[in-house]
């Protein structure tokens, strides 16, 4: 298996064992070791553990150079990461691809417990309270 | 009546006619390898951003799986004809492996009049196919920008 078919079938089974909630997903501060040294952004880290490994996703903020125009731009990506016990990035997905974006939504989506929040707004019966 | 010519021009003429159809058919193929790879460069980046939007709204459907599948098998099976035209752009293993994938896509798509099926791991494995045929075919995309 081509090694970036190997990094893609490991962002799927993270999102299916996160959409069957058989991992969890926990926000925390963004490391300082990941941000140390730079003017960069991380709006939103999450962090897991599976099979005693720790998994860092979060959507990372941080400037390009455009050199055509000559200026700075502020841009983002998402970046799935294998952490060690200190916080330091082991290994980072080097490519933005869809089942990334996917298996950010969907823990995005856990860890806000939007679906719950969402039915407990939309109880009529709980309206009276 | 003898001819005006040799016969050693008339054996050269026929030796070099062979050979013009040789370079013939050489070129003719040449023109229909450049026209695949102008079309698949111009073809396949929309293919994967059309597959890349189909794999995610089939990841929000898992998400709350069964609930939508009638939903989840549309998307599946714009994906099994979406792979089906991007086949002619491949060459080789990866048009081989992707082949598989559209007719396992295109037989699940038939397959949702049993309701027991795709179960959640047979969704799930579908969603990974979709993910992996996406990797394939940018790498592919890739690939062809250095041709």
């Amino acid at each position: 298996m081509h090694p970036e078919e190997k990094v893609t079938a490991l962002i799927v089974k993270l999102n299916k064992l996160s959409s069957l909630g058989q991992i969890k997903w926990e926000v925390r501060d963004a490391p300082r070791a990941i941000l140390r040294g730079t003017d960069d952004y991380i709006p939103l880290f999450m962090s897991t553990s599976y099979k005693g490994q720790r998994f860092g996703l979060f959507e990372h903020r941080y400037q390009a150079y455009d050199g055509e125009h000559e200026r700075f731009y502020w841009t983002n990506r998402i970046i799935l990461a294998i952490l060690d016990w200190e916080d330091r990035a082991l290994w980072e997905t080097n490519s933005q691809t869809p089942a990334l974006f996917d298996l950010f939504e969907t823990a995005r989506k856990k860890v806000s417990n939007i679906d719950g929040l969402l039915d407990e707004l939309l109880d009529e019966e709980g309206d009276e309270a | 009546m003898a001819s005006f010519f040799p016969q050693w021009t008339q054996d050269l003429n026929t030796g070099l006619s062979f050979v013009g159809f040789l370079i013939t058919a050489y070129t003719l193929y040449e023109v229909k390898r450049i026209k695949a790879s102008f079309l698949a460069r111009a073809r396949l980046p929309d293919i994967i951003k059309e597959l890349s939007k189909n794999g995610s709204s089939l990841n929000t459907i898992l998400g709350t799986w069964p609930s939508q599948r009638n939903e989840a098998r549309s998307h599946i099976k714009v994906s099994a004809t979406l792979l089906k035209s991007a086949l002619p752009m491949l060459t080789g293993t990866d048009k081989k492996e992707l082949s598989k994938i559209q007719e396992k896509l295109a037989s699940a798509s038939k397959g949702f009049s049993d309701p027991s099926y795709p179960n959640t791991n047979e969704a799930w494995d579908i969603y990974s196919d979709i993910q992996s045929c996406i990797t394939t075919l940018t790498q592919v995309s890739k690939n062809m920008k250095w041709e």
